[in-house]
């Protein structure tokens, strides 16, 4: 077990705990940025995507995961941000205007779901986010003649400074650099009033609010960052698949976001990686899989939503830390060898915490 | 003219009431327990399809496949409730609200992996499918008015049971405070228990009422989306709220279909449930959530 | 003039007057205790200064400003700071976190600043971080400094309620039953910290007492509560021998026989 001496405030507020952590990260990115070459093209683009989702996990993470808020229509926060690419760089605007552009209306839509948010608690915001992401999903089929309907836009490959990333591997790089910004930027606010600010809110709104924390001003920053990093996500999707429609942005989409967060871990930012590691990796699974059922059971369309729905229950059930939380306790497990107990991580169990009025 | 307007009308109010049962599903439970049953919906898909599959059997009247499949629906709720949703009461509400979204994933996904439901519509065949009942010059159809019958006779039951029952009074008990209710004696695992096979069972009626109307297939459950904004609409914790909402879902959905632009008709129901929000953040008959300090 | 007057102050919850025409006023650098039976309307009182509740009638007023312009989340910045009767402490993250929260007030990085975590952040974290040290340490909470607050003992999750409202530097600190839960070393250490407050870091503390020893101990002036009105008002011997408080809180004679 590794102890820690602190001797300085700036060890507490730094980003890696210590050296060795450090270590370790930056092994990581060297293998991040040489895996072009160590991965072939399908495998890259998997990666890619990959990428994309952890982003979009990072900004869910921060609306639900950290400031405590349940958003069930994300994916109209993705579609925002595509669909603006899509308008912007088939109108020529180069990469660099065109995606601050895309992150801002994603911001703005972020800010029209927050405001009247504000007021609603729980299963009511949980569920007025639901009815957002269905009114966006239809307005994209219905708005035919800015959104192309169900025929959808298409989009060329991102051309950046004048280099053209049609390339796997240029748009690998594209992004690894915006993902690992984004990484960067939400670890900085997290160990920031502003981040201390979201996780009260979070844990108690009305000690929060007697601290001095406003709950509109935050609840509606931690809405609008989260949308702007997920509008961004929705633009680099837009560039990888290079053509969008309605169906990419439905209530089922929302759902596995969703599932990025829950089933990495929620409250860490490791988990959004997990997550869309897992998430990603998910539909290849179920394809090896078809190859060894049955052939009634294996071409059926339903045995995605059975799969992803048992995958879901069984992670709440068995595995409520996510991903990360296991990761956690095996590393602990290994660290505390061979005095681990098995108790050491089990909850308190509680009693149903009743948000209405006693 | 006034008279396709009323038929217009009713049928609204037909499927409001299915909405509204499906939606009284979700009040049952979340009265109890806090939790939010997003598979809800499923549980009315499957109702259907157990009816179905019961009414294939040979010398099988209606109204028995019907009991056999409420019934059968009771302990498929019961079974959920304890196997899923008890060892997870007592987590944070997103865990729950993540768990029952993925059970209704699952149960879609397994409604149309099981032989013989697969992914085709089938129609239930009722004895009063293709019937009409003419009031005058209004011609109904008796499916509908089938549905808002039944709807009637099940909020009358529920609330003499809920009213004058030890059970349904230990379960007003525990939606208010499931601590004070165990010291008192009331079991309350198993009450959460019967409140699903309950819900499941309404949910089951509702399923069968529909079936004439939308036939019978695994994507039925998505109506139960829809029942979402009537439970809110009506205040998540009112069971007359949640008749009330379905009501008002289901008139504003026929009316919007018929007078106004294609699509609309579909997002109408969340429309109404923001402006409702906005205006009363607890829905309509809803009671204030604030916390005691 | 005095640092908190509070005037004429009612509250009615649908028919029932829980505070009623309640008046008092709290000098600077006093320690002044609110007692009464359960029920008598002492934590509405808080909740009312602390607008959480928005009284029916009446005024408060704090180091000049009147409190009925303010929302909640400004009372910190004017140097208002309470703590709460049942804990509400962020139970998933560490003391340390829960107490830099209390220094939100004290934050003046913006947003694009702490993004980037310029060197401006840096400092300013810094100097949180040094504040939050010396309440840890006045209340000696180091070795629960990493611990998840949630797996706390109550006793010691009360100091951290406390603690982090003393890291807001409010001129004034209202303590809802500050005592409740706590046994009789734990209080007596209570009462030296509540005078240390005050002797120490100069804060005005008005806080809702049970235990009569304590308040007898600690307090200047002492306003007893019955069914939401004033019964009286005096040092804590005067509230003590006062035969009204006597019958409201302890019973009369006849009572016990």
């Amino acid at each position: 077990m590794r102890f820690l001496f602190k001797t300085s405030y700036n060890q507490d507020i730094r980003l890696f705990k210590d050296r060795i952590t450090m270590g370790w990260y930056l092994a990581l990115g060297v293998v991040l940025l040489v895996l072009p070459l160590l991965l072939g093209e399908y495998y890259l683009s998997q990666a890619s995507f990959v990428l994309i989702y952890a982003i979009v996990g990072l900004g869910l993470m921060l609306l639900s995961g950290f400031t405590g808020q349940i958003s069930l229509g994300h994916a109209a926060f993705l579609a925002v941000g595509a669909y603006t690419e899509a308008a912007l760089s088939a109108r020529g605007v180069p990469f660099l205007v065109s995606l601050p552009m895309a992150m801002a209306l994603s911001a703005a839509a972020g800010l029209v779901v927050g405001l009247p948010a504000l007021r609603l608690k729980g299963i009511y915001l949980a569920i007025a986010t639901l009815a957002f992401g269905f009114i966006v999903e239809v307005t994209l089929q219905q708005w035919e003649s800015v959104t192309g309907g169900s025929m959808g836009l298409l989009l060329e490959p991102v051309t950046l400074l004048g280099v053209s990333l049609d390339s796997e591997s240029g748009f690998y790089y594209l992004a690894l650099a915006l993902t690992g910004l984004t990484l960067l930027i939400l670890k900085n606010l997290l160990r920031s009033p502003t981040g201390r600010a979201f996780v009260a809110i979070r844990d108690s709104e009305i000690s929060a609010r007697s601290m001095g924390i406003g709950l509109a001003r935050y609840k509606t920053l931690a809405f609008v960052i989260s949308a702007a990093i997920t509008g961004l996500a929705g633009a680099l999707y837009a560039h990888k698949l290079q053509f969008i429609s309605p169906e990419q942005f439905g209530v089922f989409v929302s759902i596995e976001l969703l599932m990025i967060i829950v089933i990495g871990g929620m409250g860490s930012l490791h988990g959004a990686f997990l997550g869309a590691l897992f998430m990603t990796m998910l539909p290849e699974f179920i394809a090896i899989l078809r190859e060894y059922l049955p052939s009634s059971l294996a071409y059926q369309p339903g045995l995605q939503p059975t799969i992803f729905g048992a995958i879901l229950i069984l992670f709440v059930l068995l595995e409520p830390a996510g991903l990360y939380g296991r990761w956690v306790k095996v590393r602990t497990w290994f660290q505390l060898f061979p005095l681990y107990r098995k108790g050491l991580m089990k909850r308190e169990k509680s009693y149903v915490k009743s948000d209405r009025l006693s | 003219m006034l008279n396709e307007f009323l038929q217009l009308i009713l049928s609204g109010i037909a499927i409001g009431c299915v909405y509204g049962l499906v939606a009284l599903g979700f009040v049952l439970i979340y009265k109890a327990t806090e939790v939010v049953n997003f598979a809800q919906g499923e549980l009315m898909m499957f109702g259907a399809f157990v009816a179905l599959t019961m009414g294939g059997l040979q010398f099988m009247p209606f109204w028995l496949s019907v009991i056999l499949a409420v019934l059968a629906m009771a302990l498929i709720g019961g079974a959920v409730e304890r196997a899923v949703i008890r060892p997870v009461l007592g987590q944070p509400i997103f865990s729950i609200v993540m768990i029952t979204i993925g059970l209704g994933f699952f149960a879609r996904g397994l409604a149309s992996l099981i032989p013989g439901w697969g992914t085709l519509t089938h129609r239930l065949p009722t004895p009063y499918a293709d019937q009409t009942v003419a009031f005058g010059e209004l011609v109904l159809s008796a499916g509908h008015l089938m549905i808002i019958l039944v709807t009637a006779v099940l909020c009358v039951l529920l609330f003499a049971f809920f009213r004058f029952t030890r059970m349904g009074v230990a379960m007003q008990a525990i939606s208010q405070n499931q601590l004070a209710a165990h010291y008192m004696g009331i079991p309350v695992a198993r009450v959460n228990t019967l409140i699903w096979c309950i819900s499941a069972a309404v949910a089951a009626i509702a399923g069968i009422l529909l079936a004439p109307i939308t036939f019978v297939h695994a994507n039925m459950g998505l109506i139960g989306l829809k029942a979402f904004p009537a439970a809110v609409i009506g205040g998540f914790g009112s069971i007359p709220g949640a008749i009330v909402g379905g009501l008002i879902i289901g008139i504003v959905e026929a009316v919007s279909g018929r007078y106004l632009p294609d699509g609309i008709k579909d997002v109408s129901a969340y429309v109404v449930l923001l402006a409702v929000l906005i205006i009363r953040p607890n829905g309509l008959f809803g009671e204030k959530l604030t916390k005691k300090v | 003039m005095a640092l908190l007057t509070v005037e004429n102050l009612s509250m009615e919850f649908g028919g029932i007057r829980a505070v009623d025409d309640v008046s008092f006023r709290v000098g600077e650098g006093e320690i002044f205790t609110i007692i009464g039976p359960n029920g008598a309307g002492k934590t509405t009182i808080f909740n009312m200064i602390s607008l959480i509740y928005r009284s029916s009638s009446g005024r408060i007023r704090f180091d000049g400003n009147d409190l009925s312009a303010r929302k909640p989340q400004d009372l910190t910045h004017l140097g208002l700071a309470r703590t709460f009767q049942n804990i509400e402490l962020f139970e998933h993250e560490t003391l340390l976190q829960n107490l830099l929260v209390g220094r939100h007030c004290h934050a003046r990085t913006r947003l694009w600043q702490e993004m980037l975590f310029t060197p401006a952040t840096r400092r300013a974290e810094i100097q949180h971080r040094e504040a939050v040290e010396q309440v840890i340490d006045l209340l000696n909470l180091q070795h629960y400094r990493d611990s998840v607050v949630g797996n706390l003992p109550y006793g010691v999750q009360k100091l951290i309620e406390l603690g982090r409202a003393l890291c807001a530097r409010p001129r004034l600190l209202l303590l809802d039953e500050p005592s409740s839960g706590l046994n009789v070393e734990e209080t007596d250490d209570l009462s030296f910290w509540i005078e240390d407050i005050r002797n120490l870091l100069g804060i005005t503390v008005v806080m809702i007492e049970h235990d009569m020893r304590l308040v007898s101990q600690v307090s200047d002036r002492v306003l007893a509560v019955s069914n939401g009105r004033v019964l009286a008002e005096g040092t804590a011997r005067e509230i003590q021998d006062n035969p009204a408080v006597a019958e409201a809180y302890l019973g009369t004679r006849e009572d016990v026989a």
